[in-house]
């Protein structure tokens, strides 16, 4: 979680995190290398955060009350799910009740549930079990390590060329000022395999990127990736060893349809979670960043640049649950620990404050953005003329 | 061979199998990973003025308490979990159940109805005591807001302000306003034995209790009929305030008082417990007496002011990293590095805030802390609970 002090908060080291700036001649200071001329940053920011600032005073019961429910209905569906995948072997169409329910469950708790609850969007209820320390996820990549790539180096280095490692997950290239190479040919392919098995994309993804950047962590490869087998182990034997194992009384059908059940499950979550996050930072009209513009970076400057490197779609309360809120994405960036179910609400401020500076705040339907990405993951395969 | 529990785990991780039956049923879910349980309120009944006697039912296999110990409490108030103390003032079940089979045998030396033991001989439930004042959050919530079959968050009992903690012999209690809970609670396990002296005392037991006015006695009358009932209880209680309101100047504990409620006073082993000022005078009276050594002292204010004030007055101003956020801050030398924490826009996890619930732990990677209860120093890779700790140089926090 990024934390950002004062609107004239300055950033020189991309490391260092922000500073307060001390210089009363701050105004004197050349003008950052990636703020455009008129381009009021301290205004910008302040706007924005007198809207996060109302939002994160007015939180209560109704919002304690969204995150309690929603739990307890995932884990309701999951166990209903879970319940009909056993009753799928006698009657068939209980099969496909099952996984959908159990499709249903996973999506809910990795995205509005999991990501939103790591970020520490609702560390404020002190809930001894919904918290950022505690919680783990229905997922492969382990919390921990996620929370420091995801929440640390993806969000504050959003889209910047070699800091966010996110951008294509290293396996692609979204970013057409990136070098062509020739591995970049089976990229329509790579898509697809990373679609399918997204989770174990991340899980590989974050730990080898922590290992890149061991620097910032004290803790050797071998452990980390030690975590990350146990993670997919014991998640395994849950969805293909345990339950199946425990639907077996019900007969040998029974089995089959508790181990497909979950194997399809988890490729539903894995497609439906790569399709929102793909949304989030690809699309075309997105704007990639250099490590030089963010030299001097003031908190406007680092909204604008959240903003523009962030990509929203429409859709109404059953989207904004089932992308965790992501179809908000824009508002995530520029808010990642408020709590998601007040993006929506937020949204046309947000959207007023972006126009009235000059800020192109992207939003489209979800097929339009997706449809982009999917355009640019064929043309940007090809070598360039 | 695995355990049951662990057996189970494998069909729910990453998640325990409580958390999942807890959202089933929030009486099935039975621990959280801190340790806390959820209890249930099974009745609230008002006593004394703005004040109320509540018991809680806690899940099973819920540790049982010692007379005289806490437990935190957390409750849910516009969606944020606040946590304080409250002395258990029941008498444990295994003392409750050997009290009604010794009363059923009809023994000469039962005690009357009127001496309640704070619950039912077959109830796992355990009573609080409530005093809701102006500035209690959580007190007033449970007074004027809670309802039966609320969910609660109970830590494990805790605290060595007990019987055991003295050798036998005679005992006094200065108490004031709900400072009486603790001293109830050993009074309710020492009459379970019936009106003869208590094996556990070996001697008699005077308390003096200061109260705003009889009408806010807590306990509906039982502490009148303790006294009138048991041979070995003296009860003295002194008003604070005058008809018309005004503060009593002759409520203030002093030498003479003492000398005049209860002439051995300083040889007694002495429970005291109530608010600020009468616990400074007990304390500077019982070591003017030299007899510090004989008293027992349970504070369930918050530390912040009282003890910081003075002890760091001297200690020097530091600075604290924040090292998983990479925040920077100056600290004052008075504000405890949980407040620090969010001043700078963090939010580590807290409860109490007073130093008793340890959900606020967190690791020193570098520099020194002091915790103001105590004055004991911290070093570098202990872990401190930061809602009472201040740096006193360069520290670097997990957080």
């Amino acid at each position: 979680m990024e934390t950002l002090t004062g609107t004239n908060a300055t950033r020189s080291d991309p490391v260092a995190g922000w500073q307060v700036r001390e210089d009363p001649g701050a105004d004197a200071l050349p003008r950052p290398k990636g703020r455009p001329a008129g381009f009021d940053a301290d205004r910008f920011a302040a706007e924005l955060d007198a809207v996060g600032d109302q939002v994160m005073s007015s939180l209560g019961q109704a919002d304690a009350d969204h995150i309690r429910d929603l739990v307890k209905l995932q884990r309701r569906l999951e166990l209903a799910g879970r319940a009909a995948l056993m009753a799928g072997g006698r009657v068939r169409p209980m099969f496909l009740v099952g996984t959908t329910l159990l499709s249903l469950s996973k999506i809910l708790e990795n995205m509005e549930i999991g990501h939103n609850v790591m970020h520490g969007q609702w560390d404020w209820m002190r809930d001894p079990e919904i918290n950022s320390t505690d919680w783990d996820w229905d997922n492969v990549c382990p919390a921990d390590q996620w929370k420091h790539t995801h929440n640390h180096m993806h969000h504050q280095w959003t889209n910047i060329r070699g800091l966010d490692s996110d951008i294509g997950y290293g396996l692609m290239r979204f970013d057409p000022d990136e070098q062509w190479e020739p591995r970049h040919r089976y990229q329509p392919l790579v898509f697809v395999g990373l679609a399918l098995a997204f989770e174990y994309g991340v899980a590989l993804h974050h730990a080898e990127n922590l290992s890149v950047r061991g620097e910032e962590s004290g803790q050797p490869d071998s452990e980390r990736m030690a975590m990350v087998f146990a993670k997919m182990r014991s998640q395994a034997i849950k969805d293909y060893a345990a339950w199946p194992a425990a639907s077996l009384p019900f007969g040998i059908g029974a089995v089959i349809s508790s181990l497909a059940g979950s194997v399809v499950a988890n490729i539903v979550r894995n497609l439906w979670a790569f399709a929102v996050i793909f949304c989030g930072h690809f699309p075309d009209g997105v704007t990639f960043f250099d490590p030089e513009d963010v030299e001097g970076e003031a908190k406007g400057d680092y909204y604008r640049r959240q903003v523009l490197g962030s990509v929203n779609f429409t859709g109404g309360r059953v989207m904004d649950i089932m992308t965790g809120n992501l179809d908000h994405q824009i508002e995530h960036h520029i808010f990642p620990d408020m709590p998601a179910n007040r993006y929506s609400e937020i949204q046309p401020e947000i959207r007023k404050i972006c126009e009235r500076h000059g800020v192109t705040y992207n939003t489209r339907s979800m097929r339009a953005q997706f449809g982009s990405v999917v355009r640019k993951a064929f043309t940007l395969s090809r070598r360039p003329a | 061979m695995p355990s049951v529990g662990s057996l189970f785990e494998r069909f729910t991780t990453p998640h325990s199998p409580g958390a999942l039956l807890g959202s089933l049923n929030p009486r099935w879910g039975t621990r959280f990973p801190d340790g806390r349980a959820r209890g249930v309120i099974s009745s609230i009944s008002p006593t004394g003025s703005n004040a109320a006697l509540i018991t809680i039912l806690p899940p099973l296999a819920w540790p049982e308490h010692r007379p005289g110990q806490f437990v935190a409490i957390g409750v849910e108030i516009d969606g944020v979990i606040e946590t304080r103390c409250f002395t258990i003032t029941s008498v444990p079940r295994s003392v409750r159940k050997a009290q009604a089979h010794h009363a059923s045998g009809g023994g000469p030396s039962a005690i009357s109805e009127r001496i309640s033991l704070g619950a039912s001989s077959e109830s796992r439930a355990i009573e609080i005591a409530v005093q809701a004042s102006d500035s209690g959050l959580v007190s007033k919530h449970l007074v004027n807001a809670a309802r039966v079959g609320d969910h609660l968050l109970l830590g494990h009992p805790e605290g060595d302000f007990t019987l055991e903690s003295v050798p036998s012999g005679d005992l006094l209690f200065l108490t004031g306003g709900s400072g009486i809970t603790p001293a109830m609670a050993m009074l309710r396990a020492l009459a379970a034995e019936g009106v003869e002296p208590p094996r556990l005392l070996g001697g008699n037991v005077v308390v003096i209790h200061h109260v705003r006015s009889r009408d806010a006695l807590l306990f509906d009358g039982e502490l009148e009929s303790m006294a009138a009932e048991l041979p070995w209880l003296r009860v003295e209680v002194i008003e604070t305030r005058l008809r018309d309101g005004e503060p009593n100047p002759e409520a203030r504990i002093s030498m003479d008082r003492l000398n005049a409620h209860c002439a051995d006073w300083n040889h007694r082993r002495t429970f005291l417990c109530g608010p600020k000022a009468l616990m400074d005078d007990g304390i500077d009276l019982w070591a003017d007496a030299g007899a510090a050594d004989n008293m027992r002292v349970e504070v369930f204010q918050s530390v912040h002011g009282a003890v910081a004030g003075e002890s760091l007055a001297n200690s020097a101003a530091g600075s604290v990293l924040f090292a998983r956020s990479g925040v920077a801050v100056e600290s004052d030398g008075n504000t405890v590095l949980l407040e620090l924490a969010e001043q700078a826009g963090l939010a580590p996890k807290s409860g109490c805030r007073m130093g008793i619930c340890h959900t606020c732990v967190t690791q020193v990677h570098s520099g020194n802390t002091i915790d103001l209860r105590n004055g004991s120093i911290s070093t570098a890779g202990d872990r401190v609970q930061i809602c009472v700790s201040c740096p006193v140089d360069e520290v670097t926090l997990d957080l």
